[in-house]
């Protein structure tokens, strides 16, 4: 060979390494490579983006100017805790399991991760909205109520409201409340149909007539435009003419036609007894506001009435809002403070009705007013909503504020507590550091932690009435005693249907898996809260939950055990065998060296079912159970939350989403610690 | 090298068996003494993998006998423990255990088979890895190794059970050839250190450098057998096979 071949060439002059060009990196690099690679690519780009644009506004002015997120913010601890909100103790309950979970949060943090400075401060600057948005939205004014006092029937298109002289109210001591004739709003139609306030029924036809008025005389407007211009066809005329006559024998000013504001009104605050009167005085268009003090807390009665035979006035109200009426049950106690309990043992409850004011807490359980023996028309957030297009100053002072105001009484302690487990891990393994190879102190805790925690919750639950248990504190439960339970179970039949030496241990795994698979997770419900009491009357006395719970664990047990079989079939033959060579026994082999790895290996569609298992807890409804679904169900069928199942329905979903995501988020931290981050080198 | 009963550690008495029913190993016999160096190559497909197998009972042979260290290997399970922790194996696929850190890898079988405590497992694993000259990489996983470096902590995980025999089987064959001499370079150091080793390798350098003997599989049955030195010899005698492969060969 060495004869006859011809020497190599050899490339003695080095090729410089030179940083990529500035088009294939960075953001611009990405946009290239991703949104607009080919011109298909860009079309897709364009429409998405115009299509999540116009979304996100239209979502937004739909929540600033016409949302109505009460039935959210009066319900949050009914969506929490179900029924279970009557009763003081088991709220405690509650908050305590609540908190000890967050503490459980925070210890695991330190122990298997680490919170940097970014980690800190977006904790703290989430947490200080909570405390910030309710402190400005609180310096903001509150809209005023408009009420409409006269003696005209209000017509617009087929309503027709009468105006309602007396209605009773409630405030707090020491509240000033101002009356005043809603001067600039009554002024013309141009300014009444840009009322936007609570108001009667009478002020929101006013309203909608004055719009109806203002379009009205816009069209006008361009009709004649159009007929100046010489031109136009005649047919084109002919049209335009009719529309004009047609225009101008339903136009009428609204301010006119109700003489608005034009007459004085006497108005009287009566005590709740309907008698005593507390102060009165006479309204007049242009003329000073009354305010007065209230003396105490509770109901009062105002009545107004107009100074002249045909005149409608409207007066704008300030301390005067809405209230909602609502049913509630709770235990009820003897004279000494304690809770009467039944001969057969039950805790005894009552029912009664409270009022709470719409624009803050402030909720009395008086009775109503009452004159000449007949209830007085209650200024109820049913009749009493606000009217008009929401400005952004009434829409964070009406919804943002108090949301962040309310939830921020759950979210603040929550927080803290998970700052608190971590800040204490951290002085502990800075006090005790570890001696390596030991791992963590802060480990070691957080395992023991979460290895006692089903215990303390049981011990902790235990205390409270299962038959109350609802909202997202049951579906909560479902899911994690469903997850909890059906882990080992599920482990078990994977390895079961894989034992080929153990022929009948793998057929009935088979059975089982199969059977449950094949049927819907309802009728395993079914089964469970209407079959088995019929083999078991003694299994009626079992709470509906926790059966519910029973049927959620060996369902999701079945699919958990199809997804680990298929973890076990991905790992090699060789690490089996590499095990046996060592000399490991098969529950060794098993224990140590496939399960683990299967485990890993399906970590995704492991986290994939306990969500799925997270948001099919909602049909428990269908067996009687008040989960969080079910919740906003009887919510939107009261008659105060009518017309809000959008915003309730929104909010539940978002409450789903929430803890999805965080459940897809510990996933993937899961999947990329240990020898996962190694994993991703290999592959 | 001949070797006689008393010496051997191994001994294989017309091992048989058979993939269904095909016939994969053929009366296979052969003596392996204490310290032996045996050197298994042939073709594709002609059983050399299968029979080391069969000598730790990955594979089930079906008539014959195989004895090692004087313990019959048959269906008792406790023969087959004890066999296996007498015998350390190295696959071709390294079979490292991707979950666990490469101390843990070497760890994991002394401390689940022969009880000992983390300490000394630890202190030990620590000595094999200076031994396969890695120790810089006890803490990272597999994964984050090289091929020849994971090969050299799966003879150290083998070590770790203090086996008096090694089975190699095609170690070198999934390595880049860079790799291939550290790894060489290991078990010539275990060979020279007096392990008793069978290897399955298509490294006739190896082969001839510490191989004792030298046995050449074909279609299931040993077809010859000798000293690295005759059997590379071409000028000697040779069975029609076995020229056949030399010639590919070298």
């Amino acid at each position: 060979m060495s004869s006859n071949s011809q020497p190599t060439t050899i490339y003695q002059q080095d090729v410089p390494r030179r940083h990529a060009p500035i088009t294939a990196t960075g953001v611009l690099g990405w946009m290239r490579a991703n949104l607009f690679r080919t011109w298909f690519d860009s079309i897709l780009t364009v429409v998405a983006t115009l299509f999540l644009i116009s979304a996100i506004i239209g979502f937004i002015e739909w929540t600033v100017g016409a949302a109505n997120w009460y039935s959210v913010l009066r319900n949050l601890s009914n969506l929490m805790v179900g029924s279970l909100q009557a009763s003081p103790e088991a709220l405690v309950r509650v908050n305590l399991m609540t908190l000890l979970l967050a503490f459980g949060i925070g210890v695991s943090l330190r122990a298997w991760s680490r919170v940097g400075l970014r980690g800190w401060l977006w904790t703290a600057g989430v947490s200080a909205l909570f405390v910030v948005i309710p402190a400005l939205t609180s310096t903001l004014p509150l809209p005023p109520s408009m009420v409409t006092s006269g003696s005209i029937a209000v017509v617009s298109g087929s309503v027709s409201e009468t105006p309602i002289s007396t209605f009773t109210f409630i405030g707090r001591a020491g509240e000033t409340i101002r009356l005043a004739v809603a001067d600039e709003a009554g002024q013309d139609d141009q300014n009444l149909a840009s009322i936007s306030a609570f108001g009667d029924r009478a002020a929101d036809a006013l309203i909608n007539a004055a719009r109806a008025q203002v379009a009205a005389q816009t069209r006008l407007a361009e009709i004649e435009r159009l007929l100046s211009d010489e031109s136009l066809a005649a047919g084109q005329r002919a049209l335009l003419t009719s529309e004009r006559d047609n225009l101008t024998e339903d136009v009428e000013v609204i301010s006119e036609r109700y003489a608005l504001n034009s007459a004085d009104v006497a108005v009287r605050v009566l005590a709740a007894d309907g008698e005593t009167v507390l102060v009165e005085g006479l309204l007049s268009p242009g003329g000073e506001a009354l305010t007065y003090t209230l003396p105490e807390d509770g109901w009062y009665i105002l009545d107004h009435a107009v100074q002249a035979e045909e005149a409608n006035t409207l007066l704008q109200l300030q301390g005067v809002y809405p209230v909602l009426e609502r049913s509630v049950t709770r235990t009820r106690l003897d004279a000494d403070g304690n809770p009467m309990v039944s001969r057969t043992g039950q805790t005894q409850t009552e029912s009664f009705i409270q009022h709470v004011r719409l624009t803050d807490d402030f909720t009395t359980e008086a009775a109503v007013p009452r004159i000449d023996g007949e209830d007085v028309t209650r200024y109820l957030f049913v009749n009493n909503q606000y009217r008009g297009i929401r400005d952004l100053t009434d829409y964070l002072v009406l919804h943002f504020g108090p949301f962040f105001e309310r939830t921020g009484r759950a979210v603040l302690p929550s927080v803290g507590l998970v700052a608190l487990g971590y800040l204490l891990m951290q002085l502990l393994d800075r006090v005790l550091p570890p001696v390596p190879p030991a791992p963590k102190l802060s480990r070691r805790v957080a395992f023991w932690l979460w290895f006692a925690m089903p215990f303390v919750v049981y011990f902790i639950i235990a205390g409270t009435d299962a038959r109350n248990w609802g909202g997202l504190f049951l579906t909560f439960l479902l899911t994690a005693v469903g997850i909890v339970l059906s882990f080992p179970i599920g482990v078990l039949l994977a390895l079961g249907r894989r034992a080929d030496d153990l022929p009948v241990v793998k057929y009935f795994c088979i059975l089982v898996i199969e059977f449950v698979r094949g049927v819907p997770l309802i009728t395993v419900l079914f089964l469970a809260s209407l079959a088995l009491p019929l083999v078991n009357p003694a299994l009626s006395e079992v709470p509906g939950a926790v059966r519910a719970m029973v049927a959620i664990t060996i369902f999701s047990a079945a699919y958990l055990a199809e997804n680990v079989r298929g973890g076990l079939q991905s790992i090699p033959p060789g690490q089996v065998e590499a095990a046996k060579a060592l000399g490991m026994n098969p529950v060794q082999v098993t224990l140590r060296i496939t399960l683990p790895q299967a485990l890993r290996a399906v970590i995704p569609a492991l986290v994939g079912q306990c969500i799925s298992l997270f948001k099919d807890t909602s049909l428990v409804a269908i067996v009687g159970l008040a989960d969080l679904t079910r919740i906003a169900d009887i919510i939107v069928a009261q008659a105060e939350y009518i017309g809000l199942r959008r915003e309730t329905y929104l909010f539940v979903a978002a409450l789903y989403f929430i803890f999805s995501f965080a459940m897809a988020y510990v996933s993937r931290k899961i999947e990329l610690s240990g020898s996962g981050a190694a994993r991703q080198v290999q592959l | 090298m001949k070797t006689t009963n008393a010496e051997a550690i191994i001994v294989c008495n017309k091992v048989n068996k058979w993939y269904g029913d095909f016939h994969v190993l053929r009366d296979v016999s052969v003596q392996i003494a204490q310290k032996e160096v045996v050197v298994v190559i042939g073709p594709s497909g002609s059983g050399k993998s299968t029979f080391i197998r069969c000598i730790n009972r990955l594979e089930e042979h079906q008539e014959g006998d195989i004895i090692v260290d004087g313990i019959p290997l048959g269906n008792d399970v406790r023969n087959i423990a004890a066999i296996r922790s007498e015998i350390g194996m190295v696959f071709q696929q390294f079979n490292l255990f991707p979950h666990l850190t490469v101390l843990q890898n070497i760890t994991l079988a002394p401390m689940q088979v022969r009880r000992q405590s983390r300490a000394e497992a630890e202190r030990k694993a620590m000595e094999l890895l200076e031994r396969v000259r890695i120790p810089e990489q006890a803490n990272k996983y597999p994964g984050q190794l090289s091929g020849g470096q994971q090969q050299r902590v799966a003879i150290a995980r083998a070590l770790a059970m203090e086996p008096k025999i090694m089975l190699f089987d095609e170690p070198t064959s999934a390595l880049d050839p860079e790799m291939i001499k550290e790894v060489l370079e290991v078990m010539k150091d275990l060979a020279r250190s007096g392990m008793t080793m069978i290897c399955v390798t298509h490294e006739m350098g190896f082969a001839q450098e510490v191989g004792d003997r030298v046995l050449f599989f074909d279609q299931g049955r040993i077809v010859e057998e000798g000293t690295p030195e005759t059997f590379f010899d071409l000028s000697a005698e040779h069975h029609e096979r076995t020229r056949a492969f030399l010639d590919q060969i070298l």
